[in-house]
């Protein structure tokens, strides 16, 4: 009887050993330190609640909303590798604003990179043809020409007035407020509105 | 140098400015964003011979040495990515093999190149991540040592030039050369769809100018003829010429009164005559047009049916189609006939007196120049009022589909309250609509009125100074009409021509769109399949950034019955879609008997590969029907035979209609695990020599599931079958087991051999195992 309880014991190990995850933990500032890393990287050194205290060399961060609430329930998770296949949610930051200014600050830079979405502020030409757009635009970060396919679905006005466009390659372009475009700019978008 | 992205000369300066020579150069990789992340430009350069990877921002070089970095990888972003690599510093060598197996070796390896510190290479947008991937996977292969070559296959994903001409693309996404498109011109290619009808063309055009001229030709018989020569009093002007009552006699008021019913009879009979012919001619044109789309369509590949919603393409067939249609027989006619009209109109009005021309004429301006700046408003309007009705279908289709899920959330007052939302929006622009057209058209209307009376108060002033006779007058009032009708016909025409354009040229996107998968020149024809399937490197992806399979290798034996194994989207049926050809793959080959499948006659392929898969489409029809979809000259024993196989026969025969019961939408619904039961049947009535069931039986209770399994089992006797599953009893049956994980093939071998392996088999099995044994005890 005994042996049955030890292999029961055993089998129960390594189902435990075998289907190990990580249990994501709210993250604050007094548990998880981000500090940069070579390149724009961030790594992060968590004490667990058991107190154990892990090191990783880089992480990413991930928005749970990244329209409504950019810069709050920021998922921050392990890379994806070749070692270790995809990567975990090591924990969640409830808000931004939490953490120290130079923290928030490295993190909302990388959360900026990984969301590309540069607000557009003048349009200066649009054709349609064939189904598909062609909009040539200065960006804040830079001018820039893309293809869009079907506008009518690739053009989401939001309730708050917020426009997201998406082009061909799956880029995304927002204007953070259409009216306040000027007015040849907005002509040229207003029948998508 | 490979033909990725170009050495521009600038390149080429700033290169040999820092003594790196440019032939050194392998390849070149344009990123377009800086090293902040702005849009901007940064270069790659790769040089195997130099053992270094140079980045180029402005006219600064940096150099990276090649061998120092391990596992160049994308960090995968929303709508950028940003390209990392592992950096080691010579003291940190990689490991050696020396009398490692290799699986130790292959472990070590890895763990080294995913050590070291982390570099950033550099950023990109998605519109060059196909080149950023290509980038990589030739990094490898020239890190091997290997030697790659311009013509590589690697390259033909960015050669984006039309096979006719030679030209690119305009739009890479969308293959079709516009130059080949423009030489034919679209209008003459739709003009080709009705000068087929050429005896019908003429005779509408004939009938048309016939009652243009008639049109034309009334008010003057009624007023300067009826009126003048026949009903007044003979007149004489000043030189003693007679002006009128030429004919002021009794009979020849019946006889042109007579010649006016029988002109309006005529234009009626006319009219008959071309609406006949116009109702001839277009239905013809029209289904032509669907048939064309409808037929071009069905060759497409699958990956056009993913990119564009089922509606859309329903609406290229029938609403574009239906457009041209409208422009070539309600547009253009009537433009030539009112340009004719109105050239003819306008010498005849100043012939007879130019000076009431003139005031006739005067609110045409005014009037155009309402139409041309106040009714785009109006179009505003009405595709406002289109959005938000087409919103509203799709919230209430939406809603009622879903009407279990809100029913069972008791949140019928919430679905109400969204739709009142929607309703309102609707009843808003609508509203809009109507306020804007109701200010617009009275307003035209007045000025045509003011016209009208100012007209009538001068030609009162000229009757009566005998510069002009009652029946001109008459004439005048005739032809009103025919000046302001086609103005709002005229504005509307250039519109009109857009929009037919638009939907002409979305409609030979259809036609000209080269398929992705189309069958080899000389196909090789099979007539019977023996089943040997062997993948060898076999490379996929639908999206670029998301890898699919990974230079997957494996032989299937003909006869063998295999089973897949992993996680949910590791890649299993992807396998499957391969091997019936749904999609090519990306790189690597995929051999039936020897064939690649790209050289298969599609028919022989798909006559001889059956798949029953994990959705399950039921046509509308009798189920009779819906089993020999494939075969549709199998007899009733053959049809009563596969579903006995598939274990279907006993749920049609509980049916009032048996075989004959009618299903699909809008009929008796089936279960699910019925459908798939008649999918199953369906497979198996096509007798192939491979058959792929891919969750074919995950719908069903675990005794139904045996039963199809044992029936499955006797019917592939000899066979190949490939099964993929999640459930493990599934696979009882299986000669040897695959497990795929993330895109790879982990693990290969018989049950026994997997479980020794302790991998992911071995994981599943026991959680499989243990789950069912902690049911056993009750825990």
């Amino acid at each position: 009887m005994a042996t049955v309880t030890q292999e029961k014991k055993d089998l129960q190990a390594e189902e435990k050993d075998l289907f190990a995850h990580r249990i994501s933990i709210d993250l604050t500032p007094e548990n998880a330190k981000f500090t940069p890393s070579g390149g724009n990287l961030i790594s992060l050194e968590v004490r667990q609640p058991d107190g154990t205290v892990e090191f990783f060399e880089r992480i990413v961060p991930v928005r749970a909303f990244p329209v409504s609430s950019p810069n709050e329930f920021i998922s921050i998770r392990e890379p994806d590798t070749q070692l270790k296949g995809r990567g975990s949610e090591i924990g969640m930051i409830r808000r931004l604003s939490d953490f120290p200014e130079d923290v928030s600050a490295m993190i909302a830079d990388e959360l900026s990179r990984r969301y590309f979405t540069p607000a557009i502020q003048k349009i200066h030409s649009f054709s349609e043809k064939f189904g598909y757009c062609y909009w040539d635009v200065t960006t804040a970060a830079g001018r820039v020409e893309f293809i869009m396919n079907n506008p009518t679905s690739n053009i989401r006005t939001l309730e708050d007035g917020r426009v997201f466009m998406y082009d061909i390659d799956g880029n995304c372009f927002t204007i953070e407020d259409p009216k306040a475009l000027d007015k040849h700019s907005y002509r040229k978008v207003e029948v998508y509105l | 140098m490979l033909p990725l992205d170009k050495l521009t000369d600038k390149l080429r300066d700033t290169l040999q400015e820092k003594g790196i020579s440019p032939d050194c150069i392998d390849m070149i990789l344009r990123m377009d964003q800086d090293r902040n992340g702005r849009l901007g430009e940064c270069h790659l350069a790769f040089s195997h011979a130099n053992d270094s990877l140079y980045r180029i921002s402005e006219d600064e070089v940096e150099t990276f040495v090649l061998s120092e970095l391990t596992e160049p990888y994308i960090d995968n972003y929303a709508t950028a990515s940003r390209l990392q690599a592992h950096h080691h510093t010579p003291d940190d060598p990689p490991p050696v093999q020396g009398e490692m197996s290799d699986d130790e070796y292959k472990t070590l390896r890895r763990t080294y190149d995913c050590s070291g510190t982390t570099i950033v290479l550099g950023y990109c947008t998605n519109a060059c991540k196909l080149k950023l991937l290509a980038f990589l996977s030739l990094w490898e292969r020239l890190s091997k040592g290997e030697t790659v070559s311009e013509d590589d296959a690697i390259f033909e994903q960015f050669r984006h030039s039309c096979p006719t001409c030679g030209r690119p693309y305009k739009n890479p996404r969308r293959k079709v050369c516009e130059h080949c498109t423009k030489k034919k011109g679209t209008m003459r290619r739709l003009l080709s769809y009705f000068t087929v009808f050429k005896p019908h063309l003429i005779t509408v055009i004939l009938c048309l100018l016939a009652t243009t001229a008639i049109t034309l030709i009334t008010p003057i018989i009624s007023g300067q003829v009826l009126f003048d020569q026949v009903i007044s009093e003979p007149s004489f002007n000043e030189a003693g010429e007679q002006i009128t009552g030429r004919m002021h006699e009794l009979h020849f008021v019946f006889i042109w009164v007579g010649v006016l019913i029988g002109l309006a009879l005529l234009s009626l009979g006319i009219g008959i005559i071309q609406h006949r012919t116009n109702a001839y001619l277009s239905t013809r044109v029209t289904r032509n047009m669907k048939n064309d789309i409808f037929t071009a369509m069905q060759k497409l590949s699958l990956s056009y049916f993913n990119a564009n919603p089922t509606g859309r393409l329903m609406n290229r067939v029938n609403y574009d189609a239906e457009r041209v249609r409208s422009f070539f027989i309600d547009g253009v006619p009537y433009f030539v006939s009112h340009i004719l009209s109105y050239i003819v109109l306008t010498v005849i009005l100043f012939c007879i007196n130019w000076k009431l021309t003139l005031i006739l004429y005067a609110p045409v301006i005014p009037v155009v120049l309402i139409f041309k700046f106040v009714l785009p408003k109006l179009w505003k309007c009405y595709s406002h009022q289109w959005r938000h009705s087409s919103a509203m279908n799709a919230m209430m289709n939406d809603s009622l589909t879903g009407i279990r899920v809100v029913k069972a959330f008791a949140k019928e007052d919430a679905e109400t309250n969204r739709f009142f939302t929607y309703s309102t929006r609707m009843y808003k622009a609508n509203l809009r609509t109507n306020l804007v057209s109701l200010t617009i058209f009275p307003v035209i209307s007045l000025l045509i009125g003011i016209t009208c009376h100012g007209m009538w108060g001068f030609a009162g002033f000229e009757v009566m100074g005998e510069r002009m006779t009652y029946g001109e007058l008459s004439t005048y009032m005739g032809y009103t009409g025919l000046i302001f009708g086609p103005l709002n016909f005229f504005t509307n025409f250039t519109n009109m021509v857009t929009d037919t354009m638009n939907s002409a040229e979305r409609m030979f996107e259809v036609l000209d769109t080269v398929p992705e998968i189309v069958e080899a020149e000389n196909p090789i024809k099979l007539d019977t399949v023996e089943g040997d399937i062997v993948f060898s490197h076999v490379n996929f992806h639908y999206a670029p950034n998301r890898p699919i399979l990974k230079d997957i290798s494996f032989t299937i034996h003909k006869g063998d019955h295999v089973g897949l194994v992993g996680h949910t989207g590791s890649g299993k049926s992807t396998i499957a879609n391969l091997i019936t050809r749904m999609y090519d793959v990306v790189s690597g080959s995929i051999t039936i008997d020897g064939v690649d499948v790209k050289q298969l006659e599609m028919n022989s392929l798909r006559r001889n590969v059956a798949i029953v898969s994990q959705e399950v489409y039921i046509f509308r029809g009798s189920i009779a029907d819906n089993i020999r979809y494939g075969r549709p000259e199998a007899s009733m024993d053959e049809v009563i035979a596969a579903a006995k196989a598939a274990n279907a026969h006993d749920f049609i025969m509980r049916l009032p209609e048996g075989y004959e019961t009618n299903v699909g939408i809008g009929s008796r619904s089936l279960s699910g695990g019925e459908r798939q039961r008649v999918s199953i049947a369906r497979a198996l009535l096509m007798d192939p020599a491979l058959l792929i069931l891919d969750e074919a039986t995950a719908a069903m209770d675990t005794e139904t599931e045996r039963l199809i399994s044992e029936a499955i089992e006797r019917v592939s006797e000899g066979k190949t079958t490939i099964s993929i599953a999640h459930r493990l009893s599934t696979l009882k049956n299986c000669n040897y087991l695959m497990a795929i994980d993330n895109g790879e093939l982990a693990e290969m071998g018989t049950a026994e051999e997997l479980m020794e392996k302790k991998g992911i088999y071995y994981k599943l099995w026991t959680l499989q195992n243990d789950q069912l044994r902690k049911v056993m005890e009750g825990e």
